[in-house]
Formats: C-alpha cells, sequence, structure tokens
C-alpha cells in the first residue's frame, strides 16, 4: 500500500472519526439541552401547577383541582401526572401513551433519554397539603433528536465526502512528486539510474536536485562498490586459492580466519597455530602491533619444518579493532632446494666433491689469507679408455669411487675439488713444501689402490699429478695458480703418467711451466677459434726470383 | 393474680388510650376569606399547627372560595371552629360560642382610593366591597354612605385583596375595606391609598367554636392557648413571624353592636339573613 493510499486512509479515518466524535457530541448535547429545556418547561408547569392547585387544595375544590389538572394535562407533552395528597390518596392521575414516532428503537437504546420528571410538594403556611409529580415525554425529546441527528449525519456525511475528495485530490497532486520521488529511489535501489525533471514540480525543485545529485553519486559509489566487491571477491578467492596459509587472528589472538591451504597446513604442522601466537605474543609485548617477516623451525612428528611466516598488524579504519593478518608458507622443501642448489653450485653433482668455481673461490680466500698451502692438480691417466671401453657409467662409477678415496685419504681440512672429466685439485692449507710433497706421494700411490668392482669386473686407475706450493709472497690469482698447476700436471705426464710433478712457485722450473702452459692455453685456444690457418707460399731465390721451394706453415 | 394483672395491664394502656383518643381529635376551622385562600392558609396553617401542637388536637384550615362561599359553609354549621364575625348575621350563631378576638386594634371599616377625595365625591362612583355580608368593610361603610344619602356602584370583588386589586387595576375607583389589609397589600403592590373614609372601631374578629362538636373544657383550652401565645416562646416566635398581633379575650356581648348593625343592614338591603 503507498505511502499516499496509507494518508488518504488515514487522514480519511480522522476526518470520520472527527465527525462522527463532532455528531456524538452534538448530538449527546443536543439530547441534554433538549432534556434541560424540558425539564426546565417541566419545572415551571409544575411550579405554576402546584400554585394554582394551592387554592382548591386548600379549599378542598376537587372539581377545581381536576379541571386545572386537566386544562394543563390534555394540551401538553405530558406523559403522566399524580397529584397525591397527605393521606396518599392520588386526588389526580393522569396518564398518556403518547403515539410513538417514527425514532429507530437502537437510537432510543442508544441514547437511552429518560423521561424528564418534576416533583413539587404543595404547601402553603407550613402544611403540606399535596405532593405533584408531572412526567414529560421523551418520544418528544426522542423525535427532535433523531430529526437533529439526521440532519447532521446527512450534513457530515456531505462535508466527510467534500473533504475526502479535497484530501484524495490535494494528496494526488501534493504526492505526485514524491512519487516520482520514490519511483526514482526504488530504481535507484535496482542500480537503475533515472534522473527527475525538475519541471514536473517547480516547488520541489531543490529536493530534486538533491535527489539527483544524491543518485548520481549513489550510482557512482555503487559502482565502485560492485567494483571493489569483484575486487574483494577475486581477492577472497585469490586468498582461498593461495599456496600459501592466510591466518588472521583477533587483537586478543583468537582465530578470525584461516583459508584452506593454512588449515591444510596445520594438519600438517599441529602447533602451526600456537607458534604464531607465540611469536606475536613475543613481539607484542614490545608494541601494540606486529609486522614482522621471519622464518622459523617447527619440528612435528619427527621431523623439520621451516616456516616462512609473514606477519602484519592491521587496524581497520573506522573502528578500534586490530587484526594481525598472517601468511605463513612452509619452506621446507624450499629451503632443501635451495640448500640443493647451493651444493649444486658448489659442487660436484657426480662426485659430491666441490666444484672448479667454488674451489676457486675458496682458493682465492686462502691465498688472499696469506697462508702457505700447496695445490694439486690431479689428472686420472688413460681415463678415457675407460669411458670408450666400459661406457661412461663406468667411467662415472670409478670418478665417484676415486673422489670418495681421495676424500678419505686427505681429511676435512683439504679441499677437494673435481676440476673437469677426470681431473681434480686439491689445496693443501697451511702445509709445508716437504709435506706437501710427502702427501701427495701417498696420494698418488693409493690410487691405484681405490679398485673399483662394478658388475663384476674390477677397475684401477693411476694418476697424473701436478702440484705447487706456494705462500704469502705468491700473488696469483686462483685462476692463475690453478692454470700453473695445471702445468706441472703435464709435466708429470710427459714425464710418463703415474707421477707427480710438484714445484715451488718461486722455482726457476715454474718460469718454464708458466710460459709453456701460456703457449699451450694460446695454442688451445687458437685451435679452438679456429684461428689457425695453414700457408702454403713459394720461397724465391734472391738471385733470380725463382722458387726455390715452396713451404707450408701454420699461422695464428 | 390474674386479676390484678389485668388490672395493672389496663393501667398502663390507659394513657394509651386517652391520648389516642385526645390525638384522634380533628377540628375544621373555617377562616373568612379577607384574604386570598392562600394567603389565609398561609396565615393560619402556622397557627393551627401551633394550636394542634398545644392542645393536643388536629385543627384543619377550611375555607371557601370565596367569602360568599365560606359563609355559606358557615351558615351549614360546616366548621367546628370558625373565624369570622359574620356569623352574627346569621341563625347558626346560636351554635356557637365566641372563644377569642383578633388581636390588635378595633376593627374598623375604610374606604380607600389611589387619589386623595372626599367621601361625597364617591357619588356616582364604583366602589368595591368584599361581599355583601363583609361587616366592617361593607356593612359600616355602606352604611355610612347610606347615612350620607351617597350613591355609588357596587362592585363586590369576593374579599378585600379583590377590592384592592379592583382598585389598583382602576376598575372601580374606591374600595371599601378594613385597614388592617392595605398596608400589606400596598407594600407588596406598590400601590399609594388614600383613606377616604375610615369608621370608629368595633369588636375584632373572633373565634367561635361549635358548642356541641368542641366540649366546653376544650374551647378553654383552645382560648388559653391562643391568649397565652405572647407568654410562650414558641408562640410569641409564631406571632413575630406572622406579624399579627397576639389574642385578645372576647365574650359574647361584646358583638351585640354587630349583631344588630347586622340585623339593620340586612332591613335595609331588604333580604332576610341566611
Amino acid at each position: 500500500m503507498s505511502l499516499r493510499t496509507r494518508l488518504d486512509l488515514i487522514v480519511s479515518g480522522i476526518l470520520l472519526l472527527m465527525l462522527l466524535s463532532m455528531l456524538y457530541l452534538s448530538s449527546w448535547r443536543q439530547s441534554q439541552q433538549s432534556l434541560e429545556e424540558q425539564r426546565l418547561a417541566l419545572t415551571a408547569t409544575s411550579t405554576a401547577l402546584a400554585k394554582a392547585l394551592k387554592t382548591p387544595l386548600i379549599t378542598s375544590d376537587y372539581a377545581t383541582i381536576d379541571t386545572i389538572s386537566q386544562e394543563v394535562f390534555s394540551p401538553s407533552d405530558l406523559s403522566a401526572l399524580l397529584l397525591i395528597d397527605t393521606r396518599g390518596r392520588a386526588l389526580v392521575d393522569l396518564h398518556t401513551t403518547r403515539a410513538a414516532t417514527a425514532v429507530p428503537s437502537w437510537f432510543k437504546r442508544w441514547f437511552n433519554i429518560p423521561a424528564p420528571e418534576s416533583r413539587t410538594e404543595i404547601a402553603v403556611g407550613g402544611l403540606k397539603y399535596a405532593d405533584l409529580s408531572i412526567m414529560g415525554n421523551s418520544e418528544s425529546l426522542y423525535l427532535s433528536l433523531w430529526t437533529v441527528v439526521t440532519q447532521m449525519s446527512l450534513i457530515a456525511l456531505l462535508a466527510y465526502a467534500v473533504l475526502n475528495i479535497s484530501v484524495w485530490w490535494i494528496l494526488r497532486r501534493g504526492f505526485r512528486p514524491l512519487e516520482l520521488l520514490q519511483q526514482a529511489a526504488e530504481k535507484l535501489a535496482k542500480g537503475i539510474r533515472e534522473p527527475i525533471d525538475e519541471k514536473v514540480a517547480p516547488e520541489l525543485r531543490l529536493p530534486i536536485q538533491a535527489f539527483n545529485q544524491m543518485s548520481e553519486e549513489i550510482a557512482r559509489l555503487i559502482s565502485e562498490l560492485m567494483e571493489k566487491q569483484t575486487d574483494l571477491q577475486i581477492s577472497a578467492q585469490a586468498i582461498e586459492s593461495l599456496n600459501e596459509g592466510v591466518i588472521i587472528l583477533k587483537r586478543d589472538l583468537s582465530l578470525k580466519y584461516c583459508n584452506p591451504f593454512a588449515a591444510q597446513l596445520h594438519e600438517t604442522i599441529p602447533s602451526l597455530l600456537q607458534t604464531i601466537t607465540e611469536i606475536l605474543e613475543r613481539h607484542l609485548g614490545q608494541s601494540s602491533g606486529a609486522n614482522l617477516h621471519l622464518a622459523t623451525d617447527v619440528s612435528t612428528a619427527g621431523s623439520l619444518h621451516t616456516l616462512d611466516i609473514l606477519i602484519n598488524s592491521v587496524n581497520l579504519p573506522h573502528s578500534a579493532d586490530t587484526y594481525h593478518v598472517v601468511v605463513v608458507r612452509d619452506i621446507t622443501e624450499e629451503r632443501i632446494q635451495k640448500a640443493k642448489l647451493a651444493w649444486e653450485a658448489t659442487h660436484d653433482t657426480l662426485t659430491g666433491i666441490l666444484n672448479r668455481l667454488e674451489f676457486a673461490r675458496r682458493l682465492n680466500e686462502h691465498i688472499s689469507s696469506g697462508q702457505p698451502g700447496m695445490l694439486l692438480f690431479i689428472d686420472i691417466d688413460h681415463f678415457k679408455r675407460i669411458n670408450d671401453s666400459y661406457g661412461h657409467s663406468v667411467g662415472d662409477q670409478m670418478l665417484k669411487h676415486i673422489a670418495e678415496g681421495l676424500q678419505r685419504k686427505l681429511g676435512e681440512d683439504a679441499l677437494l675439488a673435481r676440476f673437469s672429466g677426470d681431473e681434480f685439485l686439491v689445496l693443501l692449507k697451511h702445509i709445508s713444501l716437504e709435506d706437501g710433497t710427502r702427501l701427495t706421494e701417498n696420494l698418488l700411490a693409493a690410487i691405484p689402490a681405490m679398485k673399483l668392482l662394478y658388475h663384476g669386473h674390477l677397475f684401477s686407475v693411476t694418476a697424473s699429478v701436478g702440484g705447487i706450493y706456494f705462500d704469502a709472497d705468491t700473488h696469483l690469482s686462483a685462476e692463475m695458480l690453478i692454470s700453473h698447476t695445471d702445468a706441472t700436471m703435464f709435466e708429470a705426464k710427459r714425464a710418463g703418467r703415474n707421477r707427480l710433478a710438484i714445484f715451488a712457485h718461486e722455482m726457476p722450473e715454474m718460469e718454464n711451466i708458466r710460459v709453456d702452459q701460456e703457449w699451450l692455453d694460446r695454442l688451445t685456444s687458437a685451435l679452438e677459434q679456429k684461428r689457425i690457418f695453414p700457408y702454403f707460399q713459394p720461397i724465391l731465390r734472391l738471385d733470380d726470383d725463382s722458387i726455390s721451394h715452396y713451404e707450408s706453415l701454420a699461422r695464428m | 393474680m390474674a386479676r390484678l394483672a389485668h388490672c395493672i395491664a389496663l393501667l398502663l394502656l390507659l394513657p394509651g388510650f386517652s391520648a389516642a383518643a385526645e390525638q384522634q381529635a380533628s377540628y375544621s376551622v373555617g377562616v373568612l376569606n379577607q384574604q386570598s385562600v392562600i394567603a389565609t392558609a398561609e396565615l393560619w396553617n402556622p397557627l393551627l399547627d401551633y394550636l394542634g401542637k398545644k392542645t393536643g388536637s388536629k385543627f384543619t384550615l377550611a375555607i371557601g372560595n370565596t367569602v360568599q362561599e365560606t359563609d355559606s359553609m358557615t351558615a351549614r354549621g360546616d366548621f367546628d371552629l370558625v373565624y369570622t364575625n359574620h356569623i352574627f348575621s346569621m341563625p347558626i350563631e346560636r351554635d356557637y360560642r365566641v372563644l377569642v378576638q383578633w388581636g390588635g386594634e378595633a376593627l374598623a371599616g375604610a374606604i380607600v382610593s389611589t387619589k386623595p377625595m372626599r367621601l361625597t365625591e364617591l357619588a356616582g362612583k364604583t366602589i368595591a366591597f368584599p361581599s355583601p355580608d363583609a361587616f366592617a368593610a361593607t356593612v359600616i361603610t355602606w352604611g355610612q354612605l347610606a347615612h350620607e344619602k351617597i350613591k355609588f356602584i357596587p362592585h363586590y370583588a369576593g374579599s378585600q385583596e379583590g377590592c384592592l386589586a379592583a382598585l389598583s387595576k382602576g376598575l372601580v375607583d374606591a374600595a371599601s375595606i378594613t385597614p388592617r389589609f392595605a398596608l400589606p397589600y400596598t407594600e407588596k403592590n406598590h400601590l399609594t391609598l388614600h383613606t377616604v373614609y375610615q369608621s370608629g372601631g368595633f369588636p375584632q374578629i373572633p373565634l367561635l367554636a361549635h358548642k356541641k362538636r368542641i366540649p366546653a373544657a376544650q374551647a378553654q383550652k383552645i382560648s388559653d392557648v391562643l391568649l397565652n401565645m405572647s407568654r410562650d416562646v414558641e408562640g410569641s416566635k409564631l406571632l413575630e413571624s406572622l406579624k399579627i398581633p397576639p389574642f385578645k379575650a372576647a365574650s359574647e356581648q361584646s358583638y351585640d353592636a354587630v349583631r344588630m348593625l347586622y340585623a339593620d343592614w340586612h332591613q335595609s338591603q331588604g333580604h332576610n339573613p341566611q
């Protein structure tokens, strides 16, 4: 039911109530007034009649009493006249039944006007002669009242109709702009923006303007809200589908929310929540909020998990609530992979010993420390034959076996690395030339003993070892030292393999080795880069310019 | 023993019987229509009530609508007690004894008018009289007019108040009344009266009792009560409230002159007394 209809009904109801009340009050007042008038008239009649009856009562002139009483009663509207003397005798007893009027019986019951009555004691000189009692006629009262009520009802009905029509017309006119506003508001609620034309109701120009502005603003806000809602939904979905645990704790550190991943993580790590709350409690003791990023290890069921925990305490705008948003990742695997990668970055995956790069780095560190040491370059003799003859799997196993054997022989203090293929590097730290030489000899002797039993075959190898002793005065980089040590290994190879060639860096032989190594490196590079070109040129005699012979040469 | 008991019971019941017998005595009291019936009742009802209390009897006012009616009732002997002097023109007077008379000044007749005039100026005028048998207001004044051979037109108004009412309305030129009723009427009706004639004094109107219906002892009792009103607290208060003088003693002989004047009057009028 529309507001206008309700208002119409309310006003109509109020009007009806008012008119009915006025009608009733007027009728009641009219009835009371009529009753009072009749009472007054009755009293006057009674008084006059009593006065008139005094003389005949004193003179006991009953005929005159009758005559006077009849003269008063007959033409009047009285319904009864009773004169009782002091002995209780009715000197006059007149009654009449007035003809019933057209007044409905329900009307009479409603108003229930009692017939007025007047009693007068007739006394003269202190002596009571009689009691006079006259009763009026309520029928006439009802009739006059009914007439008045009927007339007033018609007037009231007419007034009600006129007022109702007026109210209806006024409301209709007055509510039209409001109805337009209402319709526009309802459409706006559904997301349909329809500005209202100000010309519809110039008197409501300002509210309509305000409404139009408001609806525009609301439409914009709704659009923003819907966008934000979509964003929120996306964010919520994203959080739900994250492969990271998102836990939101209230100010009191009770759980507010956790996404499925966090729940799953909690199943794996039952002490997850406890760990987080402990972290927060520790940190919150120092401040009201927390902004942490840390990694912590949690032990559970015999396994250790590393958790990456990011905590941000947020205070919601327009609210005193603080929430702690925790993003937790189990980075155990990641750590393991990282460690693995880190290891692989520094180790040879086949043999498990250091790789060339890491060895070079550590060698640089040792060199930078100024401490003495011995660098060994170990090359397995004829290793290619094993690969070619038995396959790379045997070769790999052999390398692993040799590496294990060398590591056992060298201990933790020395560095062992796989330089390439079948070449190893060894750094003996804090050792003298003599001790280093001895150790190297032991190694050399131990290598052939490192036999490999593989698929029913026993394999054994020898190695050629070159070594350079260096100290604080050796100003070479690791790369250069390795290169020079490589050259010494070649010396051992040239000397017949399965032997060692150790030099101190300051030894003069090292220069030749160094030069040879340099030329070796240059030629190797030129060959790799195809910078060696054969040239074939005639040789001319100087005297006659004839060709003496031809020579071919290689130019680099 | 039984006989003694009966005697005692009888003795105990005797006062009750006496009282009952006494209380049951009820007398009618006729009063001359000197005023309107109502005014008469307003005056005599309190008096009769007092009389009843003092004597133990019940006295009820009885009056006709007019003087003529009351005179007729008087002549018939309807009343046990009667206050009138018209009875002295009636044979029934023999059945009554005089008890007391009205107090105050002697009864006189007066002719009054609304303007000053001499008695002789009433010749040819209309004069209101209460009734043909009113002693002071008719017999005496008419007698005087006749004595002075003044011709006038009589008009019987029924009562003295009626005479004054006719005078005040200009229906008559003069009214013949007793002066006692002039002052109350003029005060009440704002009427100025001029006395044209006033006679000498005669005995006031008496209260008579029927000789047979009211025993002598009872009659004496009534006389005593009325004569001693001024000496009784209640009686004196009543006299004061009614503004009337106390009753005076009266005798049969006092009214001989009245009787004689009535006889002459009837004779002059050529009609026999009722």
